[in-house]
């Protein structure tokens, strides 16, 4: 392991050897060991890696609570869905299509038992009236 | 759905409570809620910047994990990198919505303690870690949220994020220079180690 290495190392994932990437540990130990100055520049990441992790948030057990009974008290909240359901909205855009096409056909044959063209609306005088025609 | 001895076969704890999740047992997403809720509150605040932001996107996560759960395939990532990529997501759709507020800015901390004159310097520390990471983009919160803030290994930061571990090292790489280059402009980083 070249300086070079054993410092960009560092600076990305601190002072802490062992949260290093598993094949750079052991050459990174062996180039401590063999590098005084590298042990004082590990040092000082060190202290770099405590200000970090000092500034993480904090998180109360009060806190944790009350969002894990928020969450509880909606998902019991919420209506069953019987299995047949999911298992229909399950493929989804495949089942839009599916209804989309059913419904369609459901309207024709609609249209047809009531001696209605389906597209007798599209050519009716009153879709031109508004134009003048 | 599991019996004892089936559980063995799960990855993790929670790869066995998912299992059940998506068979729709409540009891066993209350324990994986009691597992992760605390964890997924800390990675949305320190991408977010806010607590309460924060609570909102852990809450939602956990709505979409109860919604969804069918669609965690095992196969595929363990239950900890699904979700964690669920919180990553929900925290960068909010920040396309919202500007980053900055840690002084957001009002009251709801976990400080007492304030104390010996608290003073640590909270001087802690708002110039805020500072630089205002800077940076939410991905690189996200990485120093991961790594740094809950701990996470390099391999499972990485994961989360759905980078290679190359990129998610530049990512780490950049925050954490931008981080000292803060708190050596605000003469703290010296500070600490001439202590």
């Amino acid at each position: 392991m070249t300086p070079e290495d054993f410092n960009i190392l560092l600076e990305c994932y601190g002072a802490d050897l062992s949260r290093w990437p598993e094949e750079r540990q052991g050459p990174a130990g062996h180039y401590l060991r063999s590098h005084t100055d590298a042990r004082a520049r590990l040092e000082q990441m060190a202290a770099l890696d405590r200000l970090i992790v000092a500034a993480a948030p904090e998180v109360s057990d009060a806190r944790t609570e009350a969002a894990i009974r928020a969450v509880s008290d909606r998902t019991l909240a919420l209506p069953q869905t019987p299995a047949w359901v999911s298992w229909a909205w399950a493929p989804g855009g495949l089942t839009y299509a599916a209804m989309f096409l059913l419904g369609g056909a459901g309207n024709l044959l609609a249209r047809l038992a009531s001696q209605e063209s389906p597209l007798e609306h599209l050519f009716s005088g009153t879709i031109f009236s508004a134009f003048g025609g | 759905m599991s019996g004892a001895g089936e559980t063995s076969v799960w990855a993790s704890p929670d790869d066995s409570l998912m299992q059940r999740v998506a068979d729709g047992d409540h009891g066993a997403f209350e324990l994986l809620m009691r597992r992760n809720m605390r964890r997924a509150l800390g990675i949305a605040h320190g991408v977010l910047g806010n607590a309460g932001d924060a609570d909102e996107i852990a809450q939602e996560a956990f709505m979409r994990v109860w919604q969804h759960a069918k669609r965690w395939d095992p196969d595929q990532a363990a239950f900890s990198t699904w979700f964690y990529r669920i919180v990553l997501n929900l925290c960068l759709d909010r920040k396309r919505k919202a500007q980053w507020v900055p840690l002084e800015d957001a009002g009251e901390r709801p976990d400080e303690g007492p304030s104390a004159p010996e608290l003073i310097a640590s909270e001087e520390e802690r708002q110039a870690v805020a500072r630089a990471l205002e800077t940076l983009s939410e991905r690189h919160r996200a990485a120093v949220s991961l790594f740094y803030f809950q701990g996470l290994s390099a391999k499972e930061s990485a994961q989360a994020m759905n980078l290679k571990p190359g990129a998610f090292g530049q990512l780490l790489l950049r925050a954490r220079q931008a981080i000292k280059a803060e708190l050596t402009r605000s003469g703290l980083f010296e500070e600490t180690v001439a202590s």
